[in-house]
């Protein structure tokens, strides 16, 4: 249900949490509480001494208390950005009075109370850039994207018939994640060490490639093979396979190059062992190019560049012979075939594998592995339960976004749907005992492990070595579910007390709320955090925590579109604000899916805000399963432009 | 007696890796040519620290709580108390980006035609191009131990024309990076494949024109380096063991490089790295290594405590020593393996010859500070550091350096430290943009011995 909050009941919630702070008298509170009258924290102030005249403007006391030192003259300071979206007149000139500028330190600088909050807090607001829909949107600029290791492990795989390719790049360097992502465009950069790793990589590859001949497809050797032989071969073999490396035709000037690589050899296998370190090595090999060709001042994306934007985007892996086939017949220009070709991409099973590593890293679901417990905490929990998390959670995934038949589910039953896939060992470590083979098999569960939200690996990894941690879960639903951003945490934050067994841990996280300047974020944090306090650490219901003291996870969610909006959501638990966001928040849930998207499709960290909202018109005008979603891009005028 | 120990340990598992090819060889003389040129260890340790439980009192080596395993390598060491990182943010993730680029916001800055570049890798960039003299083969290594959720671009220490570059931590992909390749049997036809990559480039960068040129040379230097891998000069030289020596990395079995993050691993694998570390210092390969144990807000759990870094680092003082005793043991391990590493033919070991600096993200962790940074300089001997001291310069510094909540405490800024060891090495292309006094501030009283800078 939805409670409106008035201001004044927002502003007893957060006066209520600063008269915690010893600091802070209850008179204090119960003033600003009872001032019905005042949004603004005129009445509220805790100051004793005689108010003074506030003469200066707005931007006057923003440059003149430093508020630009930290924040910039547009407030959007890389690292202490203002979020605007999260701010409205009363909570801004609330946050001011209270916590700026920072009292840190002996030394406290001049405080901005009442009058001189309310006017620093109309300058920000007006500071806030304007976002107009109407000019033309945008087209993304020429560029070269580098293959993400995993890219690259499944290219070798389908290039060359072998499946080593995630044991070969355990010898490259760490793809860079920007927002979350392993494949944005400026993370993707050719150090030594990555050039170095590829160089190692193809030479590896080449020195142990065991269906050489199949591959050379030259027909068979003579027993003494000739030079002419070999050339023969490079004839034939270096601008077919050069095709599949390069994902386009080569150049009449690569043939020739790479023949003369091939010819370097004596013996086919030698020249193709020679072509193919050179193959893999070379930079269009290793960048995907979105450059195209000139076209009404831009630049449209060549039939072979969108084949490769398609297979990588929907597969994570090099286009296979239909679709290079459609790009060389010229039918990707057609909006019904290229729609066509990313359907049938997305109901192939590498498009599950592949959404499932989106939806990892979406959700914050990325390396279960290297979690550590404490085993005297959690002594059932080891290494094959969080592998087998993390296959519940890719199948989850692979079915909620794709369906079985090519068709998913809606954003919000990411969150609300009732099956999982279980193998008997996971069912028996959730305490569930309808599986009985090791193979996973999809199971109807109830409430306590519907949607995403209760998977064993997302608990898992969202939580601290010893115990829960609501921050880490609270901050997943703003960030990654609803797409809420935060400035930067407070220096001298207070310290947080340490695992006690006889003490909750939402109690001893009081501090968050206690404190002005935690709690203006926290308030939005923390009981989101606290909804999941039913799972433990290591994914495991529990009905109390420590030493049997019982659980409190009921809260509310308090602003869905804006933290800056006072809508109230009151939940009992996990699943009810599983159903929040599935309902009264599906809207919210549906642009921030489509955000998410558009950072995994383009590379991108900060998709334009009016682009995701067409997306989201796009993708709900057809449908509002997610595949439509997935296809939305598509019909975007600017896919296959750059400029 | 290092040089042996080290040798005898490499050669255990030589047989389970690539073994050091030929350039390995060249390296040696380059060694022996070029042993007296001072080389630079920059260490980062995450989440600063409890000032009051790190920094001895200036003027004594009593050394407290959390420096307290530094006892036996303290005779190497001058702590600075006093300094800040100037400029905004003070964040976790700003000081990763300030400590060893010099780089803040709201602060005057000198201008850098390097942009954002960290001192590691400016001065590789400096030796490289000086490669006929220098014989590097490398011009910087960024390595580290620990560093989980280093992929992600804000955690990172090392930058490159704002670029970040990865600490790798994985000696099973840094050693045969380093170590491996070159030679072999058919070391002229890879020569010719490369040439035929390089031509590609070549195409490549003419089609696109300015489209996407920065990234394209980037790719082109990393190709160079690369060739000068495939194609070392021999010297005919005989190599010292320590050049020779390969490290068992069959013990880090096969799995990924989070293996590599357990509790139980972190001090092998912290060991190893530390050695190829000096082997890549003591053979000439570079001359300047950024090392990061752990990156900014790091989830990992170290050896003797019971939960992450991070997490300990906002609990009270005696929670964050149990995980900060950790990172110090390690680099008193580092520096103590330095100092037993002959270095050249006067006697010199390696510690003589190189400068290292501790940096961390924060200075005091708890309250997200840019003030009192965690920091000590060791070894040096040769760059005429002067040791075994302990000295506050904050009564010399400035208020409002370091941008952040003790507007009125004083400090200096830690890109006058940076400034001057680029100066003690020789180089001139190095510009830290907070250095202060407008791009002159130095601390060479200090690096002296004396207690001010």
């Amino acid at each position: 249900m939805v409670k409106k909050l008035s201001t004044l009941m927002l502003f007893s919630m957060l006066t209520a949490c600063v008269a915690k702070d010893p600091g802070s008298s209850s008179s204090d509170a119960q003033s600003s509480s009872s001032d019905a009258q005042s949004s603004s924290p005129q009445t509220s102030s805790s100051s004793s001494a005689p108010a003074v005249v506030e003469t200066r403007t707005g931007e006057q006391i923003y440059s003149e208390l430093g508020c630009k030192g930290c924040h910039d003259d547009d407030g959007l300071n890389e690292l202490n950005p203002i979020v605007f979206e999260n701010w409205n007149i009363n909570s801004l000139t609330q946050k001011i009075h209270e916590t700026m500028p920072p009292k840190l330190g002996p030394y406290a600088p001049e405080l901005c109370e009442d009058e001189c909050a309310r006017r620093v807090a109309e300058y920000v607001l007006s500071l806030k850039p304007v976002v107009s829909c109407n000019s033309e949107p945008e087209p993304l600029p020429q560029r070269l994207r580098m293959l993400t290791n995993r890219e690259y492990a499944n290219t070798i795989n389908d290039l060359l018939g072998r499946n080593d390719g995630f044991e070969i790049i355990n010898t490259f360097e760490a793809d860079t994640r920007i927002a979350g992502y392993d494949n944005n465009v400026d993370g993707s950069t050719a150090t030594i060490g990555r050039i170095d790793g590829y160089w190692a990589a193809a030479e590896k590859i080449a020195d142990s490639q065991s269906n050489i001949t199949q591959l050379l497809n030259c027909g068979q050797q003579q027993q003494n093979p000739t030079q002419d032989d070999v050339r023969r071969c490079a004839d034939t073999f270096i601008p077919r396979f050069g095709e599949k490396v390069f994902r386009r035709p080569l150049t009449n000037d690569e043939v020739t190059a790479y023949k003369e690589v091939f010819n370097l050899a004596s013996t086919r296998e030698d020249g193709f062992k020679y072509a193919l370190q050179a193959f893999l090595s070379s930079p269009n090999f290793l960048y995907r190019s979105e450059i195209g060709a000139a076209n009404n001042g831009n630049f449209k994306l060549t039939a072979y560049e969108i084949a490769s934007l398609l297979s990588y985007t929907f597969w994570g892996t090099m286009p296979d012979d239909n679709l290079l086939q459609a790009a060389k017949d010229g039918h990707l220009n057609d909006i019904n075939t290229l729609r066509q070709q990313a359907e049938r991409l997305l109901s192939d099973e590498r498009a599950k594998a592949q959404f499932a590593h989106f939806g990892r890293q979406w959700f914050r679901a990325t390396d279960l592995s290297a979690q550590q417990k404490d085993p005297a905490l959690f002594p059932d929990y080891d290494d094959q339960i969080a592998e087998l998390m993390d296959r519940e959670l890719e199948l989850f995934l692979g079915e909620v976004f794709l369906g079985n038949s090519g068709n998913g589910l809606t954003a919000g039953e990411i969150y609300t749907a009732n099956f999982t896939y279980l193998n008997n060992e996971l069912a028996q470590y959730y305490g569930m005992n309808n599986v009985s083979t090791s193979n996973f098999q999809k199971v109807t569960v109830d409430s306590q492990r519907a949607g995403l939200l209760t998977k064993g690996a997302v608990l898992t990894i969202n939580a601290a070595r010893q115990e829960n941690h609501p921050i880490k879960r609270g901050l997943l639903i703003r960030r990654n579910l609803l797409c809420q951003e935060f400035g930067t945490p407070p220096a001298n934050i207070g310290e947080v007390e340490p695992l006690d067994p006889n003490k909750p841990l939402r109690e001893r996280l009081l501090a968050h709320s206690s404190n002005a300047a935690c709690a203006s974020c926290h308030v939005h944090i923390d009981p989101l955090g606290f909804a999941f306090e039913h799972y433990d650490a290591t994914g495991r219901y529990r009905t109390f925590e420590g030493n049997n003291l019982p659980i409190d996870s009921e809260g509310s969610l308090i602003g869905i579109a804006s933290m800056a909006d006072i809508d109230e959501h009151h939940f009992n638990d996990l699943q009810g604000l599983a159903n929040i966001l599935a309902t009264e928040g599906s809207n919210q849930i549906a642009l921030c899916a489509a955000e998410q998207y558009q950072r995994y499709f383009k590379g991108i960290a900060e998709p334009d805000s009016c682009e995701v909202s067409d997306t989201v018109a796009r993708w709900q005008g057809k449908s509002d399963n997610l595949v439509d979603l997935w296809l939305a891009p598509l019909a975007d005028p600017n896919f296959a432009v750059r400029k | 007696m290092y040089r042996r120990d080290l040798f005898k340990k490499f050669a255990v598992g030589a047989t389970a890796c690539a073994a050091p090819m030929t350039s390995i060889l060249a390296r040696s003389a380059m060694a022996a040519e070029n042993a007296s040129r001072l080389k630079t260890l920059f260490i980062f340790h995450p989440n600063g620290c409890v000032p009051s439980y790190w920094f001895p009192r200036a003027g004594t080596m009593n050394l407290p709580p959390m420096t307290a395993p530094m006892e036996r390598v303290k005779q190497h060491c001058l702590f600075i108390d006093g300094v800040g990182y100037a400029g905004k943010p003070h964040t976790h993730e700003g000081g990763s980006k300030k400590c060893l680029t010099g780089f803040g916001t709201d602060y005057p800055t000198v201008a850098s035609p390097h942009g954002n570049t960290s001192i590691d890798v400016q001065m590789g960039k400096e030796d490289w191009a000086n490669r006929d003299q220098t014989q590097i083969t490398i011009p910087s290594i960024q390595m580290g131990c620990g560093t989980q959720w280093g992929d992600n671009y804000d955690k990172r220490v090392s930058f490159d024309n704002n670029n970040d570059l990865h600490a790798v931590d994985d000696p099973r992909i840094l050693y045969p990076k380093i170590f491996g390749g070159g030679g072999g049997d058919d070391g002229s036809a890879k020569l010719k494949i490369l040439d035929a990559v390089k031509d590609d480039l070549n195409r490549l960068r003419t089609k696109l024109g300015s489209v996407e040129r920065e990234r394209l040379e980037r790719h082109a230097d990393s190709l160079a380096v690369l060739e000068a891998k495939l194609n070392p000069m021999d010297t005919g030289s005989m190599a010292p063991s320590i050049c020779t020596a390969a490290p068992d990395l069959a013990q880090f079995g096969s799995g990924g490089n989070d293996t590599l993050w357990r509790t139980n691993i972190l001090s092998t694998v912290s060991d190893v790295q530390q050695d190829i570390a000096i082997q890549s210092l003591a053979c000439g390969v570079t001359r300047s290594i950024a090392f990061s144990y752990g990156v900014s807000v790091s989830p990992i759990v170290v050896p003797g405590t019971s939960t992450n870094d991070h997490d300990l680092s906002h609990q009270d003082a005696d929670a964050h020593t149990t995980s900060k005793v950790w990172w110090m043991g390690q680099i008193a391990q580092f520096i103590e393996k330095m100092a037993n590493t002959p270095d050249g033919p006067d006697g010199s070991s390696l510690l003589d010859n190189t400068i290292i600096m501790t940096v961390s993200d924060l200075g005091h962790g708890n309250r997200h500070n840019h003030f009192q940074i965690p920091i000590l300089l060791a070894g040096g001997k040769n760059a005429g550091l002067v040791t075994n001291r302990s000295i506050d310069l904050a009564p010399y510094g400035q208020t409002g350096v370091k941008g952040d909540q003790n507007e009125l405490d004083k400090s200096i800024n830690h890109s006058d430290i940076l400034a001057t060891i680029a100066d003690r090495c020789g180089y001139t292309s190095c510009v830290f943009p907070t250095t202060s006094d407008n791009g002159n501030g130095r601390i060479n009283n200090a690096w002296e011995g004396s207690n001010q800078p």
